[in-house]
């Protein structure tokens, strides 16, 4: 497992700088820096002093080699919009990002898993067919449109809920968390469903049912736990997409986490701060990994026996095309 | 079993296995419904051109501005007095338009290089694999945003913006379905006859791995229609007077709390577009799959 | 001469009054209400006025503020930083030497008591300061921060062009020497980007210690979530009058609906900018006042005037009659917008509407320039997307200039790819939307017109101008003076380099009966007295 471990963490290094120099590569190509939004009335010569402060007379990989040399001692750079250091800016985004990616992932699960069930154990009833249609339309809603939708519905018509940030505690987690959880829970309803009906079908349970064990037992004892790998896989995927910000639902909701802190860093060009926070989802998201991995081996004990013995390169099985996306 | 046989068989195996297809997909309602919808607005959005008069959409007439849905305008007017329900139409052509080409261009880059990685493994396949790692690292939402900002907004920037942050997905379809096959009698057979790498992959691999591959396309141009308008939303793509639907829905969002039929028609044909797709896609998946055949 | 501010004038009596003392006598609410009545905005206000208090009125304890844009630097000399919504932070959080008094238009004393000009060319002004103000941190203010504070700035051209160095005559006396003459500068000196920090906290820590200042209001760092909100605590060692008010939360809120959402269910009490459709609906509302008042924000149109296509001023023309200004306000739904005639602040003193050429509105003439461009008829309009209302403007514009034969193709790009493509040395674009908050002071102008800078969007470099600018800020004869900001108006006229699209009106929406809001038509309000009556 330690191994295993390292390994992981060994192999996020390239990610980062890969990523990294990405990132600086294309901030360098869009039109403008950060010199030209804090310049905004300055003289030519004013600029160009500027300029020349910030690194930008010089080529981007000048100024990337500088980055990764402040990166080397744990320092994610400063910030030169916000004029602060970008691990304190980030640190003061992620709780609400977390706050809501939880809330959200926690929506689906509660609600996704057991409708998943029930509509595969009565597979072509009424409850499989009109979750079914539910979950495709939730997977068809563009996410703004549907937070905006309800933003005019329960705070705006009825009052019930805050339309914006994160200053009232769960009442203002509801709305953005619906709006995200909606699409989780179409996605988690559907793989569920899918991945019980292959399971549902396996010669082991017919042999199960034909000992006589009642079909409850099979649905909860057998069934579910050899489904759940690629619902955790899903799981855990989201959650890795969550924690990257919702860049939109963000925006719309002017909730103060991660994704909008991203976007409002691009605008303004601020190459560190975005730089960082991305370097930073992804550390965040090869954590949820593998902490996904190593709920797997619980969950399976052939997959544990693979960790043991150090081959990691074979994830858990695939989950069928589309229902990842 | 000399060449000509072969490819005679194919054939017929190949119309076969296409009209077993079609008698699955035929009999799942939602998917027929979705490709019904799918076909209309196809029409529409092809021939719109000749029947419907441009005026119609790029008009301003400020005195009839934010009309609430009525007898001569279905879904009223907007700020500045055009007409909602021929520009949410018009919509149509460019909502399709860079649904498909956003996904042909994820298929060109992504496909190749999702054989490759599946066909060559080791280092190439590492390497590939890390790459697109990277790529997906960054958030799709974030990629349009800066390739649009590089390139600069237009139909054809927004169209690659989106087709760039789906290529990690095709990469890795792509590349799983190609592991299940290489390994299969025929690919090692052609191996024996000393077939190039290239005539492999193209002739015997990715014919045998395109179920997987027409799926996710299928999905893909739901989601991407659903991306293209996330980016408009967020004030990058298509340029005016275009009614793109998510540009529709930037411009009604001002509007939300006392004319929010600007929002809710351009949302409602998004989500039963991205609804069609997905039913198809669904559909095809069920008929595709041989795991689910009875 | 200068121009009335009534609509100011109107907004405020409404809106400012006393403030709401502590240590005087609570307000009484029907006072506020009676006021109110000379705005129609705020008359639902003054049927249903509140009960009279009885006895000692109660205030909320503390009041959330939503900004429409983000706070990214509590420092008002930080870089890059001054714009309207840091400058109502800065109005809270820190003084600056002079404050420009809204209603008089002239110049009264904030942190200094005392100013007089030495010379008659106005290079020398000796100023002496309050004794008794202390900073956040506990020290002194003397005329040592005041020295430190306009040292530091480095990158605001108002103040680099002019100020040379201070002399120190006294703990609290000293003399602002200047390179060259500017009768302005005691106004330039009143934008809260000028207030004065502390320069013991800015040596003991470059990044945080101009946070710290003299005003009503202390930033609460901990409280600070940079780019979403900061929290401020009041300063009871306050030199001056203190609010009622403990605490304020200022939170941003990007969309307007949203910001309207919130003061509807009492989430934030105070915010700016309605969306121009929800005006109405916001005033059905009796919990809550709007008050519409115009500003001196300019919509204008700038031609890059040294290459491309709009070197030629006859398309310059052609598009300056093509253009119809009503039909732009409309479109924009800005119901409190007024056409502007010259492309000149609205509140400035020597603002002229007479020209030999009269333009407006006239699509025969625009054809009759655009036959004189030969093929020279289409343009490149390079519109900023982050404004819904350029898209607008732009749309409409686009469908003129067909009307008239010009093609014009419309390019979105974002607020830094138009900066850095508008940039004075290296412009690329053809044409652009833009807008500007012009101040009261004539001088202001220069922002617009002086070579090299980057505000000068239309790439003016007119000598002429220049010229003008200069003498008009050194000169002290008020008469004379006003014979060179008129030229410079009648040149722009004439040569259309920038066409003056409209100045905009904007809204302040609060929950009832919320006081010690001050207006200025600039957008440098002041909330630092803000309280609300319970």
């Amino acid at each position: 497992m330690h191994r295993y471990i390292i390994k992981r963490i060994l192999m996020l290094i390239p990610v980062i700088v890969g990523v990294s120099l990405l990132v600086f590569v294309m901030m360098d190509m869009a039109p403008g820096t950060v010199v030209d939004i804090i310049g905004g009335e300055m003289s030519t010569e004013e600029l160009a002093e500027l300029n020349h402060q910030l690194g930008y007379d010089r080529s981007v990989f000048y100024r990337y080699f500088l980055y990764m040399k402040d990166l080397l001692h744990g320092d994610l750079g400063t910030s030169f919009i916000y004029k602060m250091d970008v691990w304190d800016l980030y640190m003061q985004r992620l709780p609400a990002t977390l706050e809501l990616a939880g809330a959200s992932v926690l929506l689906a699960i509660l609600l996704s898993i057991p409708l998943g069930i029930k509509a595969a154990t009565g597979h072509g009833g009424l409850t499989d067919n009109v979750s079914m249609v539910a979950a495709l339309l939730g997977l068809s809603m563009p996410n703004f449109w549907l937070g905006m939708m309800l933003i005019v519905l329960f705070s705006n018509r009825l009052g019930w809920l805050p339309s914006y940030g994160a200053t009232d505690g769960i009442k203002s987690l509801i709305l953005p968390a619906l709006t995200i959880g909606t699409g989780l829970m179409a996605t988690l309803t559907r793989t569920t469903r899918s991945s019980m009906l292959d399971v549902l079908r396996a010669d082991y349970l017919r042999t199960a049912r034909s000992k006589g064990v009642p079909e409850k037992k099979v649905v909860s004892k057998h069934a579910l736990k050899n489904a759940l790998i690629p619902i955790i896989t899903i799981i855990g995927t989201q959650l890795g997409n969550a924690v990257g910000g919702a860049v939109v639902t963000e925006n719309v909701f002017a909730w103060p986490g991660v994704g909008r802190l991203i976007i409002d860093a691009i605008n303004q060009r601020d190459t560190t701060t975005v730089t960082g926070c991305i370097i930073m989802t992804t550390v965040m998201i090869c954590v949820i990994m593998m902490v996904v991995d190593i709920i797997y081996a619980f969950v399976d004990p052939r997959l544990r026996a693979q960790y043991a013995s150090g081959k990691t390169r074979k994830r858990a099985p695939k989950v069928r095309g589309g229902e990842a996306a | 079993m000399s060449k000509n046989t072969e490819s005679v068989s194919r054939k017929y195996r190949k119309r076969g296995k296409l009209g077993e297809i079609w008698h699955h997909f035929k009999k799942n309602k939602g998917a027929m419904a979705g490709l019904i919808i799918l076909i209309v607005m196809f029409a529409v959005a092809l021939t719109i051109d000749f029947w419907l008069d441009q005026e119609k959409v790029i008009g301003q007439n400020i005195r009839e501005k934010l009309q609430s849905p009525n007898a001569a305008h279905w879904f009223g007017t907007d700020e500045m007095g055009r007409d909602m329900f021929w520009r949410v139409v018009y919509g149509s052509r460019y909502s399709l338009a860079i649904g498909f080409v956003a996904v042909i261009v994820s298929l060109i880059v992504g496909v190749p290089l999702g054989a490759a990685a599946g066909y060559y493994g080791g280092k190439i396949e590492g390497l590939i694999m890390r790459v697109t790692d990277i790529f997906s690292a960054i958030p799709s939402i974030l990629m349009g945003v800066v390739i649009v900002s590089i390139l600069g907004g237009s139909t054809i920037n927004l169209m690659i913006a989106v087709g760039i942050s789906s290529v990690p997905n095709f990469v890795r379809i792509t590349r799983a379905a190609v592991l299940t096959v290489k390994n299969e009698e025929y690919v090692e057979a052609a191996r024996a006859l000393g077939k190039t790498d290239m005539y492999i992959i193209f002739r015997h691999i990715l014919p045998n791995c395109l179920s997987p591959i027409i799926v996710q396309t299928t999905l893909r141009v739901a989601s991407a229609i659903v991306s293209a308008s996330s980016l408009s939303f967020l004030g990058l793509g298509i340029k005016p007077p275009s009614p793109e639907w998510g540009a529709l829905l930037t411009a009604g969002k001002t509007y939300i709390r006392g004319y929010s039929y600007l929002c809710l028609f351009p949302g409602l044909a998004i989500m039963i577009t991205v609804l069609a797709f997905n039913m198809v896609g669904d559909g095809l998946r069920d008929a595709m799959d041989p795991k689910l055949k009875r | 001469m200068k121009r009335t501010l009534s609509f100011a004038l109107a907004a405020l009596l409404a809106v400012s009054l006393a403030g709401c003392g502590q240590s005087g006598s609570a307000e009484p609410a029907a006072t506020t209400a009676a006021a109110a009545q000379e705005t129609t905005a705020a008359q639902e206000q003054a049927e249903q006025a509140e009960p009279e208090a009885t006895g000692e009125q109660g205030y909320r304890e503390h009041l959330t503020i939503a900004f429409e844009s983000q706070i990214t630097d509590l420092d008002p000399q930080g870089v890059g930083n001054a714009n309207e919504i840091h400058a109502k932070l800065f109005n809270m959080t820190h003084d600056t030497l002079f404050n420009y008094n809204v209603e008089t238009g002239e110049i009264d004393p904030e942190l200094a008591t005392s100013w007089e000009w030495l010379d008659d060319a106005c290079t020398q002004l000796h100023v002496t300061l309050r004794d008794d103000v202390t900073f956040h941190n506990g020290n002194k203010l003397t005329a040592e921060d005041v020295a430190f504070t306009l040292d530091r700035v480095q990158t605001d051209t108002q103040i680099t062009d002019y100020y040379d160095h201070c002399e120190i005559l006294g703990d609290h006396e000293l003399t602002i020497v200047l390179k060259s003459g500017n009768v302005d500068f005691t106004y330039i000196l009143s934008r809260p980007f000028d207030s004065i920090v502390n320069k013991a906290a800015v040596e003991a820590d470059p990044d945080f210690g101009g946070t710290i200042g003299t005003g009503v209001w202390i930033n609460n760092l901990d409280g600070y979530v940079a780019g979403d909100r900061i929290e401020l605590i009041r300063n009871d060692n306050y030199w001056g009058e203190l609010p009622p008010t403990k605490s304020i939360t200022i939170v941003h809120i990007a969309n307007a609906s949203s910001r309207l959402m919130a003061l509807e269910s009492d989430e934030v009490q105070l915010i700016y900018k309605l969306e121009p459709t929800e005006i109405e609906l916001a005033r059905s509302n009796p919990d809550v006042e709007v008050n519409e008042f115009a500003t001196t924000r300019l919509y204008y149109f700038a031609f890059n005037t040294s290459a491309g296509p709009a070197e030629d001023v006859n398309l310059r023309k052609a598009v300056a009659y093509a253009i119809n200004k009503d039909d732009l306000i409309a479109a924009v739904g800005d119901t409190g917008a007024e056409v502007a005639k010259t492309f000149y602040g609205n509140a400035m003193s020597y603002y002229t509407e007479e020209f030999d050429e009269d333009i407006t509105y006239d699509p025969e003439k625009a054809k009759e320039y655009v036959a004189l461009c030969g093929n020279n008829t289409s343009l490149k309009l390079m519109v900023n997307t982050s404004d819904n209302i350029f898209k607008t403007l732009s749309e409409v514009i686009q469908e003129e200039l067909r009307q008239v034969g010009i093609t014009m193709e419309i390019e979105e790009v974002d607020s830094a790819g138009i900066s850095a493509n508008t940039r004075y040395d290296t412009a690329t674009h053809e044409a652009m939307l833009y807008s500007i908050g012009l101040n009261t002071w004539d001088s202001d102008m220069g922002r617009l017109f002086s070579v090299g800078t980057n505000s000068n969007k239309a790439i003016v470099d007119d000598s002429r101008i220049s010229e003008l600018l200069l003498e008009g800020s050194a000169c002290v004869d008020p008469a004379e003076r006003g014979e060179y900001y008129k030229e410079i108006q009648a040149i722009n006229n004439d040569q259309c380099y920038y066409l003056p699209l409209y100045y905009c009106s904007t809204t302040i929406a609060y929950h009832a009966g919320l006081q010690g809001i001050t207006i200025n038509p600039t957008g440098y309000f002041d909330y630092s007295q803000i309280c609300l009556p319970e």
